[in-house]
């Protein structure tokens, strides 16, 4: 895998809120509003992932990595709250925190460290 | 009537050949091989302090045709300043008229001693890399090896690889020997082709000499060297031999790979081995490169040009390449699935 790290945290943040997005047909309550769940769930992932990978690229530490996966993706799975209601808050916050969780953990192993390449020129 | 034992003999025969080393900066310390051409000892160079080998032949005079083979050998090679290539140090001649060369002592195994210890195929294909490397630099200097084999590489104490045994080797362009030197005095070696090629006859292609049988090793040799086609050896020789390697490295032989002997050998591998072993040179991949690219891509879990995928290899080679990412994708859908349920329980 040769992928920057915010690179790599845009495919793979991206693919997860896909997912979780996706995950919404098992509640029929969300029918009528699928299309905009998909792709509000994608949207939260794209960013949540460049940003993760952002700051993975900033601080080179699995477990800054990690936790400022979860926090950069609880924060923005709050703002969705905000507009969701409070009803819905572990049902949005906890998928977001597994995926911060999964794409900070994954910026940090596999992802390039741009810098570092560029310093072997 | 036999007065000597066999191994008396050997001794006798053995005390006889010690080179005398007088007038050379060289202090003799043991026999490591003996070769076609001569013996192989290891020696400390008195002035560098530092252990050498010397590659000493076996008969005395500069004029004979082994001497200008073994000069031509240390002029190859100390013109191929590479790595993977063992480096000359020196090359003078005896005082008992033996013609010999200094080059780099390498404390290593053969490659096919030394595989035994390597298990892991990515491993071997990592080697074989390096060995392409040293053979694709030759290549561009216009050098042919012809007798590449698991004996002729030698892996050192750091991994390093070194191809040795540049005995063979043939000069395909003028231009890497200095003006005023005679043109590959010494390329082949075939004994159906005796009589030289008249000078000027085949530009830029070494003359055929007097020496010897077909030079090469069976199973390594392309079919155009077995033959005798010295017109027909180019780079897609030693092509032939490094997929040969390969198989070797893969399987322990250098034969055909078949699937009951070799089950674990992946299609693509035997795939790559099969086009660079064809009979055919124009059907070889016409570069050590290209072989080694799709070694290469094999190892980067892409697809290599020597094999086409069914859409069943297709997946099995995406999902290996990306297992990780596919498994945590899966873990992710289970975990947000059962937090689902558990939220709505």
């Amino acid at each position: 895998m040769s992928l920057s790290k915010p690179m790599l945290g845009l495919a793979l943040g991206g693919t997860l809120g896909l997912l979780d997005g996706l995950t919404g047909f098992f509640e029929p309550s969300l029918a009528p509003v699928m299309g905009s769940v998909i792709i509000f769930s994608m949207l939260k992932g794209l960013v949540s992932g460049v940003l993760i990978g952002y700051v993975s690229q900033k601080a080179d530490s699995m477990l800054v990595g990690v936790l400022a996966g979860i926090a950069i993706a609880a924060l923005l799975s709050f703002l969705v709250i905000l507009r969701a209601g409070m009803a819905l808050f572990w049902d949005i916050m906890l998928p977001g925190m597994l995926l911060g969780l999964i794409v900070g953990f994954c910026t940090q192993k596999f992802g390039q460290d741009v810098g570092a390449a560029g310093s072997h020129h | 009537m036999k007065f000597l034992s066999d191994r008396a003999l050997d001794r006798l025969r053995d005390g006889a050949e010690i080179p005398d080393l007088a007038g050379t900066p060289y202090r003799l310390l043991e026999r490591v091989a003996r070769g076609g051409m001569g013996v192989v000892y290891t020696a400390e160079d008195e002035k560098l302090q530092r252990r050498v080998a010397l590659k000493i032949l076996d008969v005395p005079g500069r004029e004979s045709d082994l001497a200008k083979r073994l000069l031509r050998e240390a002029r190859v090679l100390a013109r191929l300043e590479h790595p993977g290539i063992v480096p000359v140090h020196d090359v003078g001649t005896l005082a008992d008229g033996r013609v010999f060369y200094a080059m780099k002592f390498v404390e290593g195994l053969r490659l096919d001693r030394y595989i035994a210890s390597v298990n892991s195929i990515p491993d071997r294909l990592r080697l074989f890399l390096r060995i392409c490397d040293a053979v694709g630099f030759a290549h561009a200097h216009g050098v042919l090896h012809r007798d590449l084999k698991p004996a002729n590489v030698m892996v050192g104490p750091f991994g390093e690889v070194l191809v040795m045994d540049w005995g063979l080797a043939k000069i395909l362009r003028e231009g890497m020997l200095r003006s005023g030197q005679e043109v590959d005095p010494e390329a082949t070696i075939f004994e159906s082709l005796k009589s030289p090629v008249a000078a000027g006859g085949v530009t830029g292609i070494s003359e055929v000499t007097e020496h010897g049988t077909v030079m090469g090793t069976p199973g390594y040799m392309s079919p155009e060297q077995a033959r005798g086609d010295v017109q027909q050896i180019d780079a897609r020789s030693d092509i032939f031999s490094l997929g040969a390697l390969l198989r070797f490295l893969l399987t322990g032989k250098p034969g055909q790979i078949s699937a009951a002997a070799s089950p674990r050998i992946e299609k693509s591998l035997a795939a790559i081995c099969a086009k660079a072993t064809t009979a055919a040179a124009a059907e070889r991949y016409p570069a050590v490169q290209e072989l080694a690219l799709d070694v290469s891509r094999y190892l980067d879990g892409l697809a290599v040009a020597a094999h086409r995928e069914s859409i069943i290899e297709k997946t099995v080679r995406f999902y290996r390449r990306y297992r990780f990412f596919i498994l945590l994708i899966a873990a992710y859908l289970v975990m947000r699935v059962l937090i689902l349920l558990f939220m709505h329980r």
